[in-house]
Formats: C-alpha cells, sequence, structure tokens
C-alpha cells in the first residue's frame, strides 16, 4: 500500500517555481530518501504534503486519503521533524513534549524508549540547548506518539557524527517496526546509508526515482590524473575527457585497473574523489549545473 | 482532564503572557490608586477647570464631581487610549510571533486546525483583559472608600464590564492584523497605530459638530466611559456593536489564516 501519494504536485510562488508536477509513492515500511541539492524544492514538497502550503495544481495522498479534506485528522499518524528548527526558548525540554503530547492527545507510548536513545538535559530551558541537542529534542517529539509515518526534512543537520550514526541505527529499527519513514537530505552518502529507495529532485521536478541498489551501481570514484606522456595514449573509458593536460574519468567498479594502467606511464599528479550529489547529476542525468 | 487539553493552546497563551499581564495590572492598579488619591488635593480646582468646556474630552463638563474627575483623569485618556494600545500590542503579535521565530511549523504538525489555533489564541489573551479590568475597578473602588468618596459600585462595575467588548474589538482586529503581517513588531505596530487613529477619530469628531457624524466609524465611539460612571446611563446597543465588530474581526482572522500560505 502507498503511505503518501504525489499526482502531479506543483507549487508556484508567485511566479517562482517552487516544484512542478511531482508524481510519485512512498510504500509503507520503507525508508525513503528525498534527495535534492539546496533549494530543489524538498521543503516546498513537504510543506504542501503537511498542508503549510496549497499546492497550485495537482493533489495528494497520505494513508490513501486526500490531503486537502482532512489533513488535520492524518496529522494523527503523522510525526515531523522541520528542516528550519525553532522551538520554544521558554520552556524545559520536558514541558515542550508534554505541550506537545496534550496537544495531541494521544499518549506519547514511546516517550521513555526515546528518552533512553536520545540522552537529554530534559529539565533545562530549550534556550540553553545546542543546535543537536534541539535537534534530539525535535526527534522525539517526532516518534513519541508512535505515528504511521515520519517525515522528516535534513533531520541529521546539526547532530554530530556519533549521535548521527545513533540515528541511522534507530531508523533502521523504526522501520524493522514497519513505520514508514520520509527522509529529505542533500547528502547523498546519507541516503545511501539508510534509505531502501531515493528519489531525486533537481530545480523542482523529480529527475529519478531509484532503488537504492541502482543508485549504488552509478556511483564510482572520479579520478583526474597528468601524466607525462601524450594524453591520446592512455586507452581510458569511453567517456573519458580530456581537459588541458588532465584526463578525466569515472571509474565505476574498482580503481585498481586504472590505477595498473596509469602505473605504465609517468603520472605527474593525480587525484581521487568520491561522487557527490551534483557528479551524480553531471555523469548520469545528464545535467551539468548550469545554476549552481 | 479532557477540557483543559481542548484548551490547551489558549492556557499555554495565557502562562506564556502572564508576566507582561501581571505587570500591565500593576500599572493600571497603580495609576488608579494614584489619581484617586489625588482627588482631594484637586477637588476645589476641578470646578473651574470644568468651565474650559473641552469638548473632544467626553463628559468633561461633569469634571466638578466626583466622578467626573474619574472620567476625565483616569477613563477617558487611560482607559479608552493606553490600555487599548497595550492590548493591540499584545493581541496584534498572538500569532504573528509564531510565524516570525518558525515555531508555527511544530505547531501545525499537531493534528489542531488553524481554526482552532487562531481562536485559542485568542481566547488566551481574556484572562489578562479580565485581570487588568477588574483589578483596576478594585483599586478605583478601594481607594474611593479610602479617601471617603461616595461612588455607586454598580455603575462603576458596569463601566468595567462594558469595556470588556470594547477591549475585545480592539484584541480581535490586532489579531486579524497578526494572522496577515508576518513580522511580529510590524504586526503589534500596526494594532497600536490602529487604536490611535480610532481616538483620534472619536475626538475630532467631539470637537465640532460638522464632524459629528464622523465619529460612527470609530470604535472609541461605542464605549464611553462617562455614560455609566457618571451618568448612569446604560447603552445596550454599543456592546453589541463592539460584539459584532469582534466576532466579524476573529472570522476574518480565522478565514485568513486558514487559506494562506505558511512560508
Amino acid at each position: 500500500m502507498s503511505i503518501i501519494e504525489l499526482d502531479g504536485l506543483t507549487k508556484y510562488y508567485g511566479d517562482t517555481k517552487g516544484i512542478a508536477d511531482l508524481s510519485f509513492e512512498v510504500e509503507e515500511g520503507e525508508i525513503f530518501g528525498y534527495l535534492g541539492p539546496n533549494g530543489a524544492g524538498k521543503t516546498t514538497t513537504i510543506r504542501a504534503l503537511l498542508g503549510f502550503l496549497k499546492p497550485t495544481r495537482g493533489s495528494a495522498r497520505i494513508f490513501g486519503e486526500s490531503i486537502d479534506e482532512n489533513i488535520v485528522e492524518l496529522k494523527r499518524n503523522i510525526g515531523y521533524i522541520p528542516g528550519n528548527l525553532t522551538l520554544y526558548g521558554d520552556m524545559s525540554g520536558k514541558e515542550f513534549l508534554k505541550y506537545f503530547e496534550d496537544l495531541r492527545s494521544s499518549s506519547a507510548s514511546k516517550y521513555d524508549e526515546l528518552v533512553d536513545i536520545f540522552d537529554l538535559p530534559l529539565e533545562k530551558k530549550v534556550s540553553g540547548y545546542s543546535s543537536g541537542m534541539k535537534q534530539k529534542l525535535a526527534i522525539i517529539q517526532a516518534f513519541m506518539n508512535d505515528p504511521e509515518l515520519v517525515i522528516m526534512d535534513e533531520p541529521t543537520s546539526g547532530l554530530d557524527p556519533l549521535v548521527q550514526q545513533n540515528f541511522y541505527d534507530f531508523l533502521k529499527v523504526e522501520k524493522e517496526e514497519g513505520r514508514t519513514i520520509f527522509f529529505s537530505s542533500h547528502i547523498l552518502s546519507e541516503v545511501e546509508k539508510v534509505c531502501d529507495r531515493a528519489g531525486i529532485i533537481r530545480d523542482g521536478e523529480l529527475v529519478t526515482l531509484e532503488k537504492i541498489e541502482t543508485l549504488r551501481e552509478k556511483r564510482g570514484k572520479i579520478v583526474r590524473a597528468r601524466i607525462e606522456e601524450d594524453v591520446e595514449e592512455f586507452d581510458g573509458p569511453d567517456d573519458m575527457e580530456i581537459e588541458g593536460d588532465w584526463i578525466k574519468f569515472v571509474a565505476k567498479d574498482d580503481i585498481d585497473t586504472w590505477l595498473k594502467k596509469l602505473a605504465e606511464f609517468t603520472v605527474l599528479d593525480l587525484e581521487v574523489k568520491k561522487f557527490s550529489l551534483e557528479d551524480i547529476f553531471l555523469h548520469y542525468y545528464g545535467e551539468g549545473d548550469e545554476d549552481g | 482532564m479532557g477540557e483543559k487539553k481542548r484548551l490547551r493552546l489558549a492556557w499555554e497563551t495565557a502562562k506564556g503572557k502572564w508576566k507582561l499581564s501581571l505587570i500591565i495590572t500593576i500599572i493600571f492598579v497603580g495609576f488608579a490608586a494614584l489619581y484617586v488619591g489625588m482627588y482631594p488635593s484637586f477637588e476645589d480646582m476641578m470646578g473651574q477647570i470644568a468651565e474650559m468646556d473641552l469638548k473632544f474630552i467626553r463628559g468633561f463638563s461633569s469634571l466638578g464631581t466626583y466622578e467626573g474627575f474619574l472620567n476625565m483623569e483616569l477613563y477617558q485618556i487611560f482607559w479608552i487610549l493606553v490600555l487599548p494600545v497595550l492590548i493591540a500590542y499584545v493581541a496584534g503579535s498572538l500569532i504573528s510571533e509564531e510565524i516570525e521565530s518558525g515555531t508555527i511549523d511544530l505547531l501545525l504538525s499537531n493534528p489542531i486546525s488553524r481554526k482552532r489555533i487562531v481562536l485559542e489564541k485568542f481566547l488566551g489573551i481574556l484572562p489578562m483583559i479580565l485581570l487588568v479590568t477588574f483589578a483596576t475597578m478594585g483599586s478605583v473602588y478601594g481607594m474611593s472608600l479610602f479617601i471617603g468618596e461616595e461612588i455607586s459600585l454598580t455603575n462603576l462595575f458596569l463601566t468595567h464590564l462594558w469595556s470588556v467588548p470594547y477591549f475585545l474589538s480592539i484584541a480581535g482586529i490586532s489579531l486579524f492584523v497578526s494572522t496577515v503581517v508576518d513580522k511580529k513588531m510590524k504586526s503589534s505596530i500596526i494594532g497600536m497605530a490602529f487604536v490611535v487613529a480610532m481616538y483620534l477619530i472619536e475626538s475630532v469628531s467631539q470637537l465640532t459638530p460638522d464632524y459629528d457624524k464622523m465619529g460612527v466609524i470609530s470604535i472609541v465611539n461605542y464605549f464611553d466611559p462617562s455614560d455609566l460612571l457618571v451618568n448612569g446611563e446604560m447603552s445596550l446597543v454599543d456592546p453589541i456593536i463592539l460584539a459584532i465588530i469582534t466576532l466579524v474581526s476573529v472570522s476574518c482572522a480565522v478565514f485568513y489564516f486558514d487559506r494562506r500560505d505558511i512560508t
């Protein structure tokens, strides 16, 4: 069953495009990565789904029900971690969680479990929290009422690496319990680590929807080398490019073969770089980053 | 428990404003006590001042009486203008403060409608209005007894009771502004400026008979403390008009907030 269905969802801010014609589905019990560079429209999509923004065109359904009709009731089963997080500074962490439990008028059944995992000084006022602590508080409030779906807008920003790893592990457990998770991020490696499928969005439009394994296959290392000999003599892959006296190509499977080939020449300089999200666009989806 | 939870947002709003409510209440209780306490030393001069006949202040001609003195010193400026400006300041940021700070995102992620947010926010400043209204009444009455001046408790009570719809109408209009303007200072200032403008319109309409009709567009026209306090006259129409203004402005706030984008 689809937990989220987008059908041509479009949002323009005046003449400015936010998102255009987005159609995809998020299945029950999966961790869906929503990947895109900053400003691609990830937050706009999420805000439209939650009813913060009125779509210009198109529609969306959550749990099979239209978001136009009863988004308030649907939210009983949705947890949310906002991208630009601000909390009520005057409250203590505990007061804040109690306030939200009351507003939802359903018991925070996972409260104790979450407080155990995401250790926080709950008696302290939120205004004294570090950004990582605030983010943890946001995670607790999103999961504490045991919702079926959790929508997260760049949830790991501000978390230190150790807590990030805890969070990824936590998500995997949550997934095993059958929870559906919509995870937006601009970091490719993060999405690869935790998600089952990913939708890639760029400039407000869906570029591709892939299983993570498929996406992984499209990885590789970017190799740039400068050799003393004539660059034409080097027999690289078909998509090899020559930039001045530099050779540039993508080593798809292993880099060993290519390094051995290079070793036959006199290597003056060598760079091996991991694929970034921008490289994915550049190499597989045929679009240069003409707009940065 | 169920009832309390249903108004949880209103309760939280009231709690968030309690310090400010207390400060405003102390200021008004203090001013009321001060003015009443001053009366014995000014009593003799008042009759002469009343002859100046400042028409733009309602009930000025009755300055010679104790009630007339209170009306002029306390009610026609502090009660009609200064307190409403403060109410507009508070109500004018009810929604915009959540939008400006960004807390609205998390608030809206809860299963509560935008309509409920607006209505409960409005309810949340009712305690402040009631507290300052009746605490000030207590101060006026207590000090009157203290200086040995006679004042009708019924008329005093009705004057204060009749101020509630007036204050609510100002709160309602300011609440509407706070749903439209996203910056909290800006929305508060617009609400405050509105009150001042209303006051000026009413004053000008009192000044010259030519502008007499102009007063009907001012909400200040629908609450005159001197009617009740000095003359013991009670208008039933005025509070109804103010209640309608409140209802319309709160409805506009709900209607607008329900349809707008939260970007």
